[in-house]
Order: C-alpha cells, then sequence, then structure tokens
C-alpha cells in the first residue's frame, strides 16, 4: 500500500489561511453589522431583503445633502407642455396624433430621428409608437390608467360614458381617493366590537411588506412624520388644502383634505415595471411597460388602503401629485437620489420601479433609515442617462444646490445638492429610464463585484461606466420584445 | 450551474489525484496561481451563460473573452511552472 504525503507543508498552509483570512476580512469590513438576528430582520435590508453591499444611515441623513431650512411645503401641480392636438401634429406633418403624447410636434420628429437611429429600422407606426402590435400593445394597456375611470365603453349593446355618469353622480374621476375606497365589503373590526389589530411596529412593516407583495407591489419604508418631512406632502392636492388636524377620523370636503394628527407615519411603497419591456420601449410619450403599470399600480394601492382600512386603521392616498417622492424615498432607505432626479434609483431594480409611492397611516410603523449602495456618488461619473437624453433635458455633470435650467418646472431651488430635470419641457419619451446602469439583473455576479465595489469606493466608477457602455448594456432593440419569453407582467419575481 | 459545478468538482478531485500520484512538489504560488485559473474558468462559464439569461449577448460574449483569455494565461502559466518542476526532479 502506498503512503500518501501532503505536498503542502505546515507553512504554506498557514499562508493560505493568510490569504483567506485577509479575503474574509475584507468582505467583513464592507458588509453590514449587525448585534443580533432580530437587528437583521427588523432593519431595512431585512425588511426588503436588500444585497449585502446595502448600508444604512442614520435617519434624515440620506446620500443626497438636504437644506432643511430652505424646504417649504409645495403645491401638487403637474407642469408639463401643452398637450398637442391631432390637427399640431397633422399641420407639421407628423404622424402620431392620435397618441396621449406630450411632445410638441418638433419634439416628436427629433423623437422619431433619435429612435431610428438607435434602432435602425424603426419607424414610429401610424400613431408614433411603433409598429402596429406595438401600437395595439399600448393602447390596451392605458385602461384605466390612473386610476381614473374610462370614458365611453362598451356595456350590454351600448356605448356609455363612465366617467361622465360617475361624474355626473357627484363622483371623482378616479378610484384612488385620499380616504380609499371604503366599500361596503370592507369591514373594520371596531364596527363589530372586536379589537382593532395589534402588532409591534415591527411586526406592523412587515405585514404590510407581505400584503403589498400579494397586491402585486415589491418593496416598502416607513418615516416618522415630523415638521420636516411633512414639507414633502404638498400643501395643496387637486385645489384643496391639505392640513393636520387634531381630530380622531380623516376627512375631505369641497376645500381641504384632513390628516389627522394621530397619522403619524409615511409608508412608501414600490411596484416594479417590466425591465425587458422598459428597455424595449421607442416612440413618443413612455410606452406600454409605463401605461400598463399605472394601470395595475393604482389598483393596488387602493386594495392596500383597503386592507389597512380592515386592520380598523386608516390609510390616506395624497395621490401621485400630492407628494415629492425622491426625497420621502430617500429619507425612507428605498434608494437613492440620482442624476435623473425624479426617479429613485433602488438597490436592486435600478430605476424600474414605476410606483414609488407614498401613504399616509396611523398603523404604527417601524420607521427605516437612508441607505446608501454608492448611486449617488456613481451618478457623478456615470451620466449615460443624460448623454441618452433626445431633448438634453437631464443635468450634467456634478450635482448643484440649484439647476436654473429646472425652474420652470417648479423643483425647489437651494433645497439639496443633487440635480433637477427640467420635467417642464420633458415629453416624458421612454429613453432614459430603460438605460441606468443599476437596472442590470443579478444572474451574472460581475454585477455583485462591481455593485458590491462601487457602494464602498467611487475609484472604478468611471471604468464600470465605461465598461457598461463597451458591454452594451441598457436599452435594446423593441423589436427583439416579441421573441421573448418574458416572465408574467414582465417582472422576474427571483431578485 | 449545478453540473457546471459538478464537471468541474469532479476534474479538479482527477487532477489532485494525478498530482499525488506524479509525487509533484507544487509550490504554495503554484497553488494560488491554479486557484486563480479556475475562479476564471468558473467566472468565464458563468458570466456567459447568466448573461445570455440576462438577454445581454454583448456582455456575454465580451466577459467570456476577457475572463477566458486570463484563464488561458494562468492555466498555461501554471502548466509551465509545474512541468518545469517535474523536469527538473
Amino acid at each position: 500500500m502506498k503512503e500518501f504525503h501532503s505536498t503542502l507543508s505546515r507553512r504554506d498552509f498557514m499562508k493560505s489561511l493568510g490569504v483567506v483570512g485577509a479575503g474574509l476580512g475584507t468582505m467583513s469590513a464592507a458588509a453590514p453589522v449587525f448585534h443580533d438576528l432580530d437587528e437583521v430582520t427588523s432593519s431595512t435590508l431585512g425588511i426588503n431583503k436588500n444585497p449585502w453591499w446595502v448600508k444604512e444611515r442614520d435617519f434624515k441623513n440620506p446620500t443626497v445633502p438636504i437644506d432643511w431650512s430652505k424646504v417649504t411645503r409645495q403645491s401638487g401641480v403637474f407642469q408639463g407642455l401643452p398637450r398637442p392636438t391631432v390637427a399640431d401634429f397633422t399641420k407639421a406633418g407628423v404622424v402620431g396624433g392620435t397618441s396621449t403624447d406630450l411632445e410638441t410636434p418638433e419634439m416628436a420628429l427629433t423623437l422619431y430621428d433619435a429612435m431610428a437611429k438607435e434602432f435602425p429600422g424603426w419607424t414610429p407606426g401610424y400613431a408614433g409608437m411603433g409598429d402596429t402590435r406595438t401600437t395595439a400593445l399600448c393602447n390596451a394597456s392605458k385602461f384605466m390608467m390612473f386610476g381614473a375611470w374610462p370614458g365611453n365603453m362598451e356595456m350590454g349593446g351600448k356605448r356609455v360614458n363612465v366617467i361622465g355618469a360617475i361624474m355626473a353622480a357627484g363622483g371623482s374621476p378616479t378610484f384612488t381617493p385620499w380616504l380609499g375606497p371604503q366599500l361596503d365589503t370592507t369591514t373594520r373590526p371596531q364596527d363589530f366590537g372586536a379589537p382593532v389589530w395589534q402588532g409591534t411596529p415591527e411586526e406592523n412593516l412587515k405585514t404590510c411588506r407581505s400584503a403589498f407583495r400579494f397586491f402585486g407591489g415589491s418593496d416598502v419604508g416607513a418615516i416618522e412624520i415630523d415638521d420636516d418631512v411633512l414639507k414633502f406632502i404638498h400643501s395643496q392636492i387637486g385645489g384643496k388644502a391639505v392640513v393636520v388636524e387634531d381630530v380622531e377620523e380623516a376627512y375631505e370636503t369641497a376645500t381641504k383634505m384632513v390628516i389627522p394628527r394621530k397619522c403619524k407615519w409615511i409608508l412608501m411603497w414600490s411596484a416594479r415595471q417590466s425591465l425587458e419591456a422598459t428597455r424595449r420601449q421607442a416612440g413618443i410619450t413612455e410606452s406600454h411597460a409605463v401605461w400598463y403599470s399605472y394601470s395595475r399600480f393604482p389598483k393596488v394601492g387602493a386594495q392596500f388602503q383597503e386592507f389597512i382600512r380592515g386592520l380598523g386603521y386608516q390609510a390616506l392616498n395624497p395621490g401621485m401629485m400630492g407628494f415629492l417622492a425622491n426625497p420621502l424615498a430617500a429619507l425612507a432607505g428605498m434608494g437613492e437620489h440620482g442624476r435623473m432626479s425624479s426617479p429613485t434609483i433602488t438597490p436592486k431594480y435600478g430605476t424600474t420601479n414605476r410606483a414609488m409611492w407614498a401613504l399616509i397611516t396611523d398603523l404604527p410603523l417601524l420607521p427605516t433609515p437612508p441607505i446608501d449602495f454608492g448611486a449617488y456618488k456613481f451618478c457623478k461619473t456615470c451620466g449615460i442617462c443624460a448623454d441618452s437624453c433626445p431633448f438634453n433635458l437631464i443635468q450634467k455633470g456634478d450635482p448643484t444646490w440649484e439647476n436654473p435650467a429646472s425652474a420652470k418646472s417648479g423643483i425647489q431651488q437651494g433645497t439639496f445638492e443633487g440635480w433637477r430635470t427640467n420635467t417642464a419641457d420633458c415629453p416624458h419619451c421612454p429613453t432614459c429610464q430603460g438605460t441606468c446602469p443599476f437596472n442590470s439583473k443579478p444572474d451574472s455576479f460581475l454585477h455583485a463585484v462591481v455593485k458590491g465595489t462601487v457602494a464602498n469606493t467611487p475609484l472604478l466608477n468611471s471604468f464600470f461606466t465605461n465598461m457598461e457602455k463597451a458591454m452594451d448594456y441598457g436599452r435594446k432593440d423593441p423589436e427583439e420584445w416579441w421573441d421573448m419569453d418574458d416572465f408574467t407582467y414582465g417582472i422576474d419575481t427571483s431578485y | 450551474m449545478f453540473f457546471v459545478g459538478l464537471a468541474v468538482a469532479v476534474a479538479l478531485t482527477l487532477f489532485v489525484v494525478w498530482l499525488i500520484r506524479q509525487q509533484l512538489a507544487i509550490k504554495w504560488y503554484e497553488w494560488i496561481i491554479g486557484f486563480l485559473a479556475v475562479a476564471s474558468l468558473f467566472a468565464t462559464v458563468q458570466h456567459y451563460f447568466s448573461s445570455l439569461e440576462e438577454n445581454e449577448p454583448t456582455s456575454a460574449w465580451m466577459g467570456a473573452l476577457i475572463f477566458g483569455i486570463i484563464f488561458l494565461i494562468l492555466a498555461a502559466l501554471d502548466w509551465q511552472l509545474i512541468i518545469r518542476h517535474k523536469k527538473v526532479a
């Protein structure tokens, strides 16, 4: 029988251990520190299962510097270009007049040129959205967008103007009211002499996460409202004053929407937009990935309001024009402020969340701190989204306290050191959202290496930006989408 | 990836058995170079197939090219170092 001898001496073995030890040491230094398992599950990282490289910061101290003394409450107004008519488009010789577009005819032409250069062979089709099947998908996706009731629709052999009928009955144009739908089928325990749901703030936040995911949402975060945080809830929504009062129940009148002082928490929730469709959108004014998200997510929010009501609590919906999403998302640890300005960059999904929406509630919630995964710093050297904008509206260069070019959009100046897109002139074309490097899926190990490095040092950010371009990440040919075996709703829920 | 891992594990085991039978004295840095070569091979295979899964064909072949070349260089270097031992021995 042969005798086997190790070819590795004790000294060599100890050297190897040293190499492994140094590697483990580096990893542990970069990884988040928890004191016990409860801390893991109760933190934002535990709630949303963020990757290991995401670090938490102090409350009210997101990566984007904020001058709280300058921030004031704003009015909820959507600044945009005047919507052109079919006649405007026809007069300018531009196809696409049937779309719900925001571009001027001149912008439409610029966009068509940009799309045709990016995707050779692409044409605007008869409606400016691409070929006929893409146009069909876009239009079908618009059904009840933003929670709006349909206009004329087929009902039992008749054309009925649904929104007209509802408005005539004294209703509102959407099913997303401030107080929630409050349907007869949504019972409250207190109305039956039963106790309301009792949970710790940690349990309640997890409960909200589970319910949101069931309805179709993704992640959650929470902020305790104080005088500073309230500045990001608009003072007026739809012409009504938004006020805090010492009342038990929230209410709404013809002139005001009332937040009971006991509603001390803002619950932020997100929902994802199809990644593959997002980066294959072309043509005027966003596209099917965006529109279908706006069709689906208002229902998620309304059903969640009903869920909170069923627990015995209140959930108030300020609506998309009732709050500033980017600062609230940053404060709640949902993501970081980045160059695109209005979309929040999230660690798992980049900028492919369509819902980053807020509810105000009296359900006690565990506040979640801001997070840092290097996105704000990365945006300083990246700028891929700004370079992609066909209208040159995304701010370039370093973050600033002011951007005069964005002033007409109503974004406050001097309040934060970041980037401000001129959203008033932005025609909401579908380009920039699909370009963000943080959109990448986690399949290749390389993304974990890059994102883990970016979270810890900005030294290689420029190199990573160049590699992003060289490896052709980002937008893809829209035509490919029809041959893909994409996920249901376009959402890969494995991450 | 399970079958890739299985194949690599079998190949590594056979390689180590072969080394032992050859009674070669592998230097510590040759172990490190060998480990890096195997890691590069893993990186090549993992990145290529997962990038195709991500619908990123350019990234797939570029990454495979970069990590594949690193693997070939390291593997050739390690092989030559070990072979030269044998000749000296």
